[in-house]
């Protein structure tokens, strides 16, 4: 007795995914992960979320570009925490793993680094645990990041993170999903008691100060979607910050945080349409 | 940068242009997770490539696809990177002086290799995303069907009638007690709304999340009243689907507590008294019986029930039952005797003699001949059903009823371990033996009774680094003695630690994936917990079962697991012994030896069964082996057994180390774990701390 069916709900897929997914997966309803590998060139993702990228891509034309401005960002600023002596780091909303994850990253630029990463989503949970699989020193807690209680009492995450040492909070690109009625401010706030003085905090989130316009097209076109957005300001985002100090240049749009210049700053660095900070805890 | 290759000849004034054009069509383009040095230090290698392939003549187009390949394995895969790269190529190269037809056959090679290189990454991540989908689909599968399977229970079992509704009154389902409060199958009720059923239209209509009186109308036309309480069934959304109503049949009501006394003290199934009649029953007659008087209690379970029940279906599995409490209840019919059903397949026959006792034996031969009478029932299949029989026998004044009935069914999980169709007296030498042991008799029985019982767990750790790798799981005495060997060499005389083996086992389940996660980092698949048995649990018959419903229970793969089962046991073939370590490693179950003396048959055991460790127990009898002279015999004796052991493929582990010294001494034996007083005692759960992390190679 197969309740949960597609049949039953009177779901019809597109051809192309039937022959390869299994029976009984709910293809129906986008997910933002998969959207977001879809922007970055990945193919973990189904027509439904192709359909929805396409008009993301549609509302805003540079769609593609800042998804790689983000994940440019998340990288560099993951460099960058290193660089200050951080190894352990807490990746908040990680997704469906694509290119250029958070423990290939710290681990190739120190093999003992360590990562816990967090998503709420089944699907995300599964795959990340197969690809962690083989990797002691990277896990996956399936939790939902706007409750951080459960997140930073989980067994996964006490073993594997040291709360007396600095941790790298990393949330990037994620809370343009947390509505402001979940008080993202509190959410930061209790991750950020959680850790010592020297951890960092490195955020990321869609605005509508740099292209008004195509973001309230895109606000539109995701209120389909299973995770609709929410912009904030620039004096919304630095409010987050409250108790870490904002390194230089302070909250700018990805591409101007630290960009490797003439490579990852793009053509123009005001339509990379997410702006973005990094933190140290006083 | 051109100084990072040697120059080529020929495109040297063009080279670093073409480098930068290909890396801004790449920064562009493409998300490549890497410092814009080591991108460009990539690009002109696979320009070198190309430059190279131009070359040769023909043109080598193997190469070409090379460099396709590595631009995927590079993640330069942006929708226009490839498109992009070979405009900035063609122009390149052609305008360093490259012949135009060699120039485009290589960069349609590098087409064709990029596209098929495309292609593979993307089926293997389809792959992994149909893994990931169905390990997501299991696991919530599986979450359902749990929720499903407890809510069918709930519904065909409840004695309450229950009817799912449309929200409009419709029946949707119904369950048995539905019917029959109404008198009516369940396919009348199809189609019709339960309004049609109460008897007076012009009551009110039901609250939702009130219970209320009426009367239902009855397929004979009796009315009956009832408590009806209606509640919604919301979907994810929160909108009402259904409506949920329990009916309640009050005249059911008052004759189920007529009913309520014989109920509670008899077996339904059979009629004969049940467990609890049972016990209270023995303790009036022990207080009746004098002095001197004998009292006897059998404790019998049938072999292979769950065969019948499987084979023949559970009518057939109720007929048994039925029968053999008919013939066990004529068996005693002339004596003082109180027949019960106390549990699924288990009866207890309590005795109060009056006079001379009959031998136990002659009880028990009597009791067999009746029972293995084939039940020929309707006639059609004749089944003879054996036991396996427990029986204890005193005088009031030497034990108590609970302490009689405990006896009486320890005595029958010996028998148990000895094979079908035994029997074993409760081993009053045994029990003599205990007495003069003292208080520690009754200390380990009565803290079982008592529930006082708690397992204790103790570090295992890997002698090369010392780092703690595993626990062992140890019964732990409620008072803090140093004779824990003695109590449980008495359990095992008492045949107490039968039931002692599954509860250490079921207790530790609740801990096991907290080892599991806690060790997993530094120990690399290896088992997380130790648990080693006694003889008598070693041949337990239900051995598998228990170790198989612990690793489902602590949802954990079997491999978490070590168990060390008796040396002499296996050896010498003792009850299930050796089926045990065979299925528990053909399940995966970690299994090891203890209580290994060196012997060549034993050591040949370790490669029959692949036995994964030898735990050593103290060979040198308290002796410190590291003080003793490196050629005394013992210490050469040991060194040949541990090779020998590891010869026949499995590793060694010793107790009792006592320190540090003695720890290292048994390292440069080649032994791979230890545990003793120099790593830790037994201690609760909560002492026990992650290993520390393997620091920076």
């Amino acid at each position: 007795m197969d309740r949960a069916g597609g049949q039953e709900l009177g779901i019809s897929r597109p051809d192309d995914v039937t022959t390869w997914v299994p029976d009984g997966i709910d293809l129906d309803r986008p997910s933002a992960a998969r959207l977001y590998d879809y922007l970055l060139g990945g193919a973990h993702n189904f027509a439904h979320d192709r359909e929805l990228a396409e008009r993301f891509i549609k509302a805003q034309p540079n769609g593609r570009e800042i998804a790689r401005h983000n994940r440019s960002f998340l990288r560099r600023s993951v460099l960058f925490m290193i660089e200050h002596g951080v190894r352990q780091f807490l990746d908040l909303g990680s997704g469906i793993p694509t290119v250029g994850n958070v423990h290939e990253i710290a681990q190739s630029a120190d093999p003992t680094s360590r990562v816990v990463y967090v998503d709420y989503e089944e699907v995300a949970y599964a795959h990340s645990t197969m690809m962690l699989a083989d990797n002691p020193l990277a896990t996956i807690v399936q939790a939902d990041l706007t409750r951080p209680h459960d997140i930073l009492t989980a067994p996964q995450t006490r073993e594997l993170l040291d709360f007396d040492q600095p941790v790298g909070l990393l949330m990037a690109g994620v809370f343009h999903f947390v509505a402001p009625a979940k008080d993202p401010a509190r959410i930061v706030a209790e991750y950020r008691d959680a850790v010592v003085p020297g951890s960092w905090l490195a955020f990321s989130q869609f605005t509508r100060d740099l292209m008004p316009a195509e973001m309230d097209r895109v606000v539109e076109v995701m209120k389909s979607s299973r995770d609709p957005m929410y912009p904030r300001s620039h004096a919304e985002i630095t409010a987050l910050f409250a108790g870490f100090d904002l390194v230089e240049p302070g909250v700018v749009s990805t591409a101007r945080w630290h960009p490797d210049a003439g490579f990852d700053d793009g053509d123009d660095p005001d339509r990379a349409g997410i702006y973005a900070g990094v933190g140290r805890k006083r | 940068m051109s100084d990072a290759q040697p120059a080529q000849e020929g495109d040297q004034p063009d080279r670093p242009s073409l480098v930068r054009a290909w890396l801004r069509v790449v920064a562009a383009t493409a998300y490549v997770p890497r410092r814009s040095t080591e991108v460009r230090a990539v690009l002109e290698s696979l320009l070198d490539r190309l430059v190279d392939a131009l070359a040769t003549e023909p043109v080598d187009t193997a190469a070409g696809q090379r460099v396709g390949e590595l631009m995927v394995e590079g993640a330069f895969t942006g929708e226009a990177t490839l498109d992009g790269s070979l405009d900035v190529l063609a122009d390149g190269l052609a305008g360093a002086g490259h012949q135009v037809r060699p120039v485009a056959r290589l960069l349609a090679a590098v087409a064709a290799g990029y596209a098929a290189a495309l292609r593979r990454r993307t089926l293997a991540q389809q792959e992994n995303m149909k893994l990931a989908l169905l390990t997501a689909k299991q696991r919530a599968e599986r979450d359902r069907r749990a929720t499903e399977s407890r809510f069918r229970e709930v519904f065909t079992a409840s004695a309450v009638g229950i009817a799912i509704t449309e929200l409009d009154g419709t029946f949707v389902e119904t369950n048995p007690a539905l019917s029959t409060i109404l008198g009516r199958p369940s396919e009348d009720l199809r189609d019709r709304t339960l309004a049609d059923f109460i008897a007076d239209d012009d009551e009110p209509p039901l609250v939702v999340g009130e219970a209320d009186r009426r009367r239902v109308v009855r397929a004979n036309g009796d009315t009956a009243w009832v408590y009806l309480s209606t509640s919604m069934l919301r979907d994810d959304n929160g909108v009402a689907r259904y409506r949920v109503t329990m009916v309640q049949d009050l005249s059911e009501l008052q004759l189920l507590g007529n009913q309520l006394s014989h109920q509670s003290l008899h077996d339904a199934l059979t009629g004969l008294a049940n467990r609890v009649h049972f016990t209270s029953r023995l303790e009036s007659l022990h207080a009746q019986t004098p002095a001197d008087g004998a009292l006897t209690v059998l404790c019998l379970d049938l072999d292979a029930f769950a065969l019948v029940n499987t084979t023949y279906g559970h009518a057939t599995g109720d007929r048994v039952l039925r029968t053999v409490a008919n013939r066990l209840t004529s068996a005693f019919a002339g004596s003082n005797a109180l027949v019960a059903r106390v549990g699924g397949d288990e009866f207890a026959v309590l005795v109060a003699h009056d006079g001379a006792a009959p031998p136990v034996a002659a009880m028990v031969a009597r009791l067999d001949a009746e029972l293995t009478e084939p039940d020929y029932g309707d006639g059609r299949i004749g089944l003879a059903v054996s036991t396996s029989t427990g029986v204890a026998r005193c005088t009031p004044s030497d034990c108590s009823g609970p302490e009689l009935f405990r006896a009486a069914d320890a005595a029958l999980r010996y028998a148990k371990s000895l094979g079908r169709r035994q029997w074993a007296e409760f081993d009053t030498h045994a029990d003599r033996e205990a007495r003069r042991v003292g208080t520690l008799a009754t200390e380990l029985p009565a803290a079982w009774e008592n529930g006082e019982l708690r397992v204790a767990y103790q570090p295992v750790v890997r002698l090369s680094d010392l780092a703690p790798v595993r626990v062992r799981a140890l019964v732990h005495l409620p008072t803090d003695r140093d004779d824990v060997d003695a109590a449980t060499r008495l359990a095992e005389l008492t045949g107490l630690s039968v039931p002692l083996g599954p509860w250490l086992l079921e207790q530790s389940a609740e801990h096991l994936p907290r080892w599991r996660s806690l060790f997993e980092p530094v120990t690399d698949g290896e088992p997380a917990q130790r648990v080693l048995l006694s003889p008598l649990q070693t041949a337990d018959t239900d051995l598998v079962g228990t170790v198989t419903k612990l690793l489902d229970r602590a949802c954990v793969p079997p491999g978490s697991l070590e168990v060390g089962l008796d040396t002499q046991s296996v050896l010498v073939g003792r009850g299930d012994a050796q089926d045990n370590l065979r299925t528990l490693g053909d399940i995966g179950v970690a299994t090891a030896l203890h209580g290994f003396t060196g012997g060549p048959r034993e050591v040949s055991l370790v490669e029959r069964f692949g036995v994964r460790t030898v735990v050593l127990d103290d060979p040198f009898e308290g002796w410190r082996p590291d003080w003793m002279p490196r050629d005394a015999i013992p210490v050469r004796a040991t060194q040949r057994m541990v090779e020998s052991i590891t010869f026949a493929g499995a590793a060694v582990g010793v107790l009792g180390v006592r320190d540090h010294a003695e720890a290292r001494w048994w390292a440069d034996q080649g032994v791979r774990t230890a545990e003793g007083l120099a790593f830790g005692a037994p201690g609760p759960a909560a002492d026990i701390t992650a290993p520390t992390r393997p620091t920076a190679n």
